[in-house]
């Protein structure tokens, strides 16, 4: 007997930072001077890996218990105010990104900004990519106790979008986002545009250079 | 949102003699000066662990006068807090005649001289 055909994804659990817009550096160099006003000397090339962790879970491997347990919530609204000073300078959306969004909108298939960033670096990141009211909703960072590599965003805005019967896919640019997903049997879709090796995003379900590439050329993965 | 204690982050000391608690207290707990002060020394990491020992005067007596708490969600409704150099927001009460508790919500970085300059990671 012949097997069906496995229906394709129904729905979208989408990053942000590296996958719409062009911030991972951005974000890597505001870490670096927000954790140098704390008295932390830490390169952002040492940071720039870390980049798709949410800002609690990065802190983990640069600052001392006491100062993860008592500091890390002022460090990363610090980082938040450097990353937003340079935003209109340096953050610049992806070629192709946002109308990749858009289609997939126009073609029913419901897509969520699950984001370990805070709600104002979405916010100036939507407007910037013109896809105000486009989305089907969003999550942050501070809609959680804990962010990526766990899986507390993905399973959010899958629960509070209703999501779970309709086969949803991440996207994301990091080996967090692929961790947090593969956590709670997601699929992931692994975006090279933000910058991570190859080699990092090798657990990922598919592969593409950026999310305008993953519509063109990977449309009959989404039902 | 509800205040959360997160935990004793300070601690200031009354000592006749500072330099020689100071002394002792970094043999005990290997902690190094991170700032001198007229009548004080400060002993520790930065503002999220130090201890302060200052010079008891005449009429106050040697012990512990202060104990800072940090907090998560400063509740601002019932005492007013405002801005401190440790990078908080925080409000002190007396507890008793020779002792005050000061609570705090870290909220920005801390003025310069509470950053311990650390070797690069």
């Amino acid at each position: 007997m012949r097997r069906p055909a496995r229906k394709g994804y129904g729905a979208v659990l989408l990053d942000l930072d590296g996958c719409l817009v062009d911030s991972n550096d951005a974000h890597a160099d505001a870490w670096s001077r927000a954790l140098a006003k704390f008295g932390r000397r830490v390169p952002a090339s040492k940071l720039r890996g870390h980049i798709g962790k949410g800002g609690t879970e990065l802190l983990r491997d640069f600052v001392t218990p006491a100062e993860h347990s008592l500091l890390s919530r002022a460090m990363g609204a610090v980082q938040t105010e450097l990353f937003l000073e340079r935003f209109r300078r340096d953050i610049r959306p992806f070629p192709g990104a946002a109308a990749a969004i858009r289609a997939m909108r126009k073609e029913g298939i419901p897509v969520v900004l699950a984001s370990s960033a805070q709600k104002e670096v979405i916010r100036r990141s939507l407007a910037l990519l013109g896809l105000d009211g486009v989305l089907t909703g969003q999550t942050s960072g501070e809609d959680v106790e804990k962010t990526k590599p766990f899986d507390d965003i993905f399973s959010l805005a899958i629960d509070r979008y209703r999501l779970r019967s309709r086969r949803p896919v991440a996207i994301g640019d990091t080996p967090y986002d692929i961790a947090a997903a593969h956590q709670i049997g997601v699929a992931c879709v692994g975006i090279r545009s933000g910058g991570f090796p190859l080699s990092t995003l090798r657990s990922a379900d598919h592969v593409f250079a950026s999310v305008a590439e993953l519509w063109e050329k990977g449309r009959d993965l989404f039902a | 949102m509800k205040t959360t204690p997160l935990g004793f982050h300070g601690l200031t000391l009354r000592a006749r003699d500072p330099e020689a608690l100071a002394g002792t207290c970094r043999a005990l707990l290997g902690w190094e000066v991170l700032r001198r002060r007229r009548g004080g020394i400060i002993l520790g990491a930065g503002p999220e662990l130090f201890l302060e020992i200052r010079r008891a005067g005449r009429g106050k007596p040697a012990g512990v006068e202060e104990v800072h708490l940090a907090v998560k969600h400063l509740d601002e409704s019932r005492r007013r807090s405002r801005p401190d150099s440790l990078g908080g927001d925080s409000w002190t009460r007396p507890l008793t005649d020779v002792l005050a508790l000061t609570v705090r919500e870290f909220r920005r970085a801390p003025a310069a001289k509470w950053r311990k300059r650390r070797r690069k990671v």
